[in-house]
């Protein structure tokens, strides 16, 4: 079956702060877009449900320069923009003489193309990759349904039952397990300004119908990998 | 109807404690009749060993139990084999007349795929010592059954 694309407004932002105000403006209804790889699946295969909207306005962040780079601040260490491209990762020098686990870590993910469009914040962010999420027919938990189907249904490949929950997805994210073991922290704006905290609160656990933090208004632009004194062996 | 004949080799590793699979070389030898283009048929060879390395460890169609509803029914969650997969293959053309059929050509096409899974369960058994007689041949159905293995020691 050819699926097309919903039709959508497409918004090409030039600083952080015209994000937020369009984010704001139009609040659930609008949504991120960077490296587009998870999001245009969804809205091609038309995951919607009470919870979920089919979005009507998408956000362009890979038009804000300042979010494309990897700057080495002294002292407070890496700063990774959030539409840093994963291909990117691969081929900094920074990140090799740094941080080399998180450009083995980057290299695992997926394939040449999707590398050189998906970014590592929508990485982190990216939904779930279980098959009834994935497919239109099923109202799951995290659509707004009432339970999981994965329980009594097909597990074996994209779940994890770590504790009770209501959700039993395992978070498909590579950068992240990465990133937590540097004690890495996350930037988020929003029309408050901005705040950093440490990447492993920035992630809910199986009682929430989304898998991070973010408010609709809210928008991840950095990553700060901080510096290390020692230099440890890590192997990823 | 016709018989095409043909035989395969498979050298494997398999990591015991992650369940995975990696195939390191295929031999394959089969008989099509007279090879009318040599190359084809050669291609055939490995366009069938790549499909067959699909069917034995990566390709499963999912549904669900309580509805029937195929549930990976797109390639990201559908898994073929890619390019990185593949290993090095060796093609070897049989060459045979038979009076039956003109120019002597017989089929190439399916009759290289059917071995590959045959070879790879083998050379599984010759790493492990386990019979596997569900394909696919996943690394979660590796583990459980070294496991199963170790607890009847």
């Amino acid at each position: 079956m050819l699926l097309e694309l919903p039709s959508f407004e497409h918004i090409d932002v030039k600083s952080v702060k015209e994000a937020v105000f369009w984010l704001q403006k139009y609040g659930e209804k609008a949504k991120i877009i960077a490296g587009a790889t998870d999001l245009l699946g969804l809205m091609k295969d038309r995951i919607e449900g009470p919870e979920l909207k089919i979005p009507e306005v998408l956000v362009n962040i890979k038009t804000i320069p300042d979010l494309k780079r990897i700057t080495d601040d002294q002292g407070a260490g890496l700063k990774i923009g959030a539409a840093v491209t994963l291909n990117q990762l691969e081929t900094s020098e920074v990140l090799r003489r740094k941080f080399d686990i998180l450009l083995q870590a980057a290299q695992q993910i997926g394939t040449t193309p999707i590398r050189n469009m998906a970014t590592i914040g929508g990485n982190i962010c990216q939904r779930p990759r279980c098959v009834y999420f994935r497919h239109p027919d099923f109202l799951c938990y995290k659509k707004g349904g009432a339970k999981c189907f994965a329980v009594i249904g097909e597990h074996r490949y994209f779940h994890s039952i770590l504790r009770n929950g209501k959700c039993f997805m395992a978070n498909t994210s590579d950068m992240a397990t990465a990133l937590v073991a540097l004690r890495a922290e996350v930037i988020i704006a929003s029309s408050e300004g901005e705040k950093e905290l440490p990447l492993k609160d920035f992630f809910l656990g199986p009682d929430h119908l989304a898998e991070t933090i973010l408010k609709p208004d809210e928008l991840l632009t950095a990553i700060r990998v901080p510096d290390r004194k020692e230099s440890p062996i890590s192997y990823f | 109807m016709f018989a095409t004949f043909g035989s395969q080799a498979v050298e494997l590793e398999v990591d015991v404690e992650t369940g995975e699979v990696d195939i390191l070389k295929v031999a394959a030898a089969h008989e099509f009749g007279r090879a009318i283009n040599p190359k084809f048929c050669i291609s055939q060879i490995y366009g069938g060993i790549e499909f067959g390395v699909g069917y034995a460890l990566l390709e499963e169609g999912l549904c669900d139990p309580g509805t029937g509803k195929m549930l990976n029914n797109n390639f990201h969650q559908y898994r073929m084999p890619t390019s990185l997969d593949i290993p090095h293959i060796e093609a070897f053309i049989i060459e045979e007349e038979d009076p039956y059929f003109a120019y002597s050509a017989k089929g190439a096409g399916e009759n290289t795929n059917t071995p590959t899974p045959a070879a790879i369960r083998n050379a599984l058994y010759n790493a492990i010592g386990i019979w596997f007689n569900d394909l696919p041949i996943t690394p979660d159905k590796i583990i459980k059954a070294i496991q199963e293995k170790q607890k009847k020691g």
